[in-house]
């Protein structure tokens, strides 16, 4: 079996103690607390993306048949293909402006809910993490509702009030964004409050008696090291925004499309399969390569923080 | 010269009052301690100083210069907190180094001062070195140098040896004091632990419950304690109330209600009640050989018997049942102790000036 051939050999650990000093059964025991989840991801996770990548090589004849020769040129009609590579830049502005946009709101209320009084901390908890326990497509057609064009919108109606408007906002980028920040938003709370609320607060102080103002203490001391929760919120934030498909659907219709979108229109409306697990194999790589990225980042910059483990 | 001065400062939260009308003074190159249990206001006083937490009322000079509405960053004040707090994501030179990187020095310049001062807590190998690789006491050296290096108008210790094993913590606390006294620099310190203080304290400043309860020297303190919190907060103490009763040649004697009577030197106080306080290590022991009951001399029975390694510390129990400590330095050849066990009959007996009156306020 491929894992025992892995494990370090009974008498060369035996003297050594510490941490790598597995012993056999240790070890074992690893292997067992391992086993179920490990197996749940290979069935559900790595054989169906592995198939995935394989349908990408392929291409579908006229007649509906696969050609059973592996071909690039599903890649390379999305590489070259103005529309598709339309999507793929759409797909990454929204979700670099989403997660950017939930720093920006998450950071202040991170704060509060970790500084302030807990009984306003909790109350933001639950606040934030609300939009979570309703259904994405109620939420959605909400929001619908809220930014429809024209003087039907809640949002239009209202700025028409004040002599304000009409901003257009259903189909485009912009609503997209919108509705996936308010989605996303506790991705973003819930790692940066943690990172936050670990961070000593006599280490705040002290900087503060060394001579740094208010804003110095933010900016050299509670920022860095903020930076691995902030990390955590980004990745998250950013992989669901760029792999979401009901809220692009619904709020950027045709006009703003996402991969996501894409690779439904390719599966069901066009049964062009090859070329669906073509798009879903790059934005697998777009959101693989931005979490490896930031891991690297954090790993390099707090390379101490991350052996601490807090 | 004073170079921190605190005068009738008080911090209220909500109703409760933390800290109330204290006032006190450090001397220039002085180490002032603030000393007392937890929650007494002792550590509330320090960041008070600092500037970390603004008082309800009063005011606080530094240097002569009132600060009371200067924020923390721009007192100048160096100072040390109780888990050192470094900077966990910069190396030991950029932590030191930060203080003056505030104060606009140019960073190459900051990080050879840095290095500097390294030097001086004998650190010199370890600027690349981050906070979480060092131990509790390089920590603690490296926040030293931190806080010294922006040549603060005074140095603030909160706690500083708490969180150390207890060899390292005697060999920093000499440490300490010679940096102190090389340097001169004016220092408060607050602490619970009464060696502490006593070793490393100019000024002794007893804090019970917002206010201070006793100020002077180690000396004055433990020789000369004011109540009955102090008395057994700093060292231990026995304790008997009775009524001032006879007057003798020279002096005067207090009588408590189980018949032990104290002979005093000098003029009797004004009260009739008081409380006495016995230092264990004034009693002297002897086989119980009878005769008068005579002041300062007692009969007791041993109790139980705790060998100390320096000193032995003996148990007794007085015909009404109430305890007696006594200490024994072990510094003497066989004589009356040696056949101590617990169960003998053993008079206690010291000399007059033993007895301390004290204000009793437990």
């Amino acid at each position: 079996m491929a894992v025992a051939e892995t494990l370090p050999a009974p008498q060369a650990s035996a003297g050594r103690g510490g941490l790598f000093a597995f012993g056999n059964s240790r070890a074992l025991g690893a292997v067992m607390l391992l086993a179920p989840a490990v197996l749940f991801f290979v069935v559900v996770f790595v054989i169906p993306v592995g198939l995935m990548i394989r349908y990408s090589f392929y291409q579908q004849t006229s007649t509906g048949d696969l050609t059973s020769a592996a071909t690039l040129a599903n890649y390379v009609r999305l590489g070259s293909v103005d529309l598709y590579r339309t999507v793929v830049m759409t797909t990454l502005r929204v979700s670099l402006w989403t997660t950017f946009i939930a720093m920006l709101l998450a950071y202040p209320l991170a704060l509060v809910m970790v500084r302030g009084h807990p009984l306003v901390g909790r109350a933001l908890t639950v606040i934030v993490l609300a939009p979570l326990l309703i259904n994405v497509v109620v939420r959605t057609y909400a929001w619908r509702v809220i930014l429809a064009n024209g003087e039907n919108g809640v949002l239009n109606w209202t700025l028409a009030h004040f002599g304000l408007g009409p901003v257009r906002l259903l189909y485009t980028e912009w609503a997209i964004i919108i509705g996936s920040v308010h989605v996303f938003l506790p991705m973003m709370v819930l790692p940066l409050s943690a990172a936050l609320g670990k961070i000593n607060p006599a280490v705040e102080e002290a900087a503060a008696t060394l001579g740094a103002s208010s804003f110095a203490v933010f900016r050299r001391v509670t920022l860095p090291l903020s930076v691995p929760g902030l990390a955590v919120g980004a990745t998250l934030v950013f992989s669901l925004t760029a792999s979401s498909f009901v809220t692009p659907a619904l709020l950027g219709g045709n006009f703003a499309k996402m991969l996501g979108t894409l690779v439904e229109e390719q599966i069901l409306v066009v049964f062009d399969w090859p070329f669906g697990a073509a798009i879903a194999t790059l934005l697998t790589i777009i959101v693989m390569v931005v979490n490896l990225a930031s891991v690297w980042l954090i790993e390099r910059r707090f390379p101490s923080r991350a052996a601490e483990a807090g | 010269m004073m170079d921190i001065e605190v005068t009738n400062v008080a911090k209220r939260y909500g109703t409760s009052l933390a800290v109330s009308d204290v006032s006190f003074g450090v001397e220039q190159g002085h180490v002032l301690s603030l000393l007392g249990p937890s929650g007494c206001g002792k550590t509330t006083v320090m960041r008070m100083i600092a500037g970390l937490i603004a008082p309800s009322a009063g005011s606080i000079a530094i240097k002569g210069k009132p600060v009371t509405q200067i924020p923390v960053h721009k007192r100048n004040v160096g100072m040390l907190f109780q888990n050192y707090a470094l900077f966990p994501h910069l190396d030991v030179a950029h932590n030191i180094a930060f203080g003056l990187e505030m104060r606009k020095v140019p960073k190459a310049e900051a990080l050879k001062k840095a290095e500097a001062v390294l030097a001086m807590v004998r650190l010199e190998a370890f600027g690349a070195r981050y906070p979480h690789q060092l131990s509790g006491g390089q920590q603690q050296r490296v926040a030293l140098a931190r806080a010294l290096v922006i040549e603060p108008s005074v140095l603030l210790l909160d706690e500083p040896f708490g969180a150390l094993d207890k060899k390292l913590r005697e060999n920093m606390q000499l440490e300490m004091r010679q940096l102190q006294q090389r340097l001169g620099i004016t220092t408060l310190m607050v602490t619970h632990d009464q060696d502490e203080a006593l070793t490393l304290s100019d000024r002794i400043a007893v804090m019970r419950a917002g206010v201070i309860e006793q100020f002077g020297t180690p000396t004055e303190i433990y020789e000369r304690p004011v109540s009955r919190f102090v008395a057994s907060f700093i060292g231990t103490s026995n304790f008997f109330t009775g009524r001032v009763t006879a007057k003798v040649n020279g002096g005067y004697t207090v009588e408590c209600p189980d018949g032990v009577r104290l002979g005093f030197n000098g003029t009797p106080p004004a009260e009739a009640s008081v409380t006495v306080a016995l230092r264990p290590e004034g009693i002297q022991v002897s086989p119980d050989a009878g005769g008068d009951p005579a002041p300062n001399r007692m009969r007791t029975t041993v109790e139980q018997i705790v060998y100390r390694g320096l000193s032995t510390h003996y148990y007794l129990r007085r015909p009404t049942g109430e305890p007696l400590v006594v200490v024994r330095q072990n510094d003497s050849g066989a004589d009356v102790f040696a056949g101590l066990q617990p169960g003998s009959a053993v008079l206690a007996s010291w000399a007059a000036e033993r007895n301390l009156i004290v204000r009793d306020d437990a």
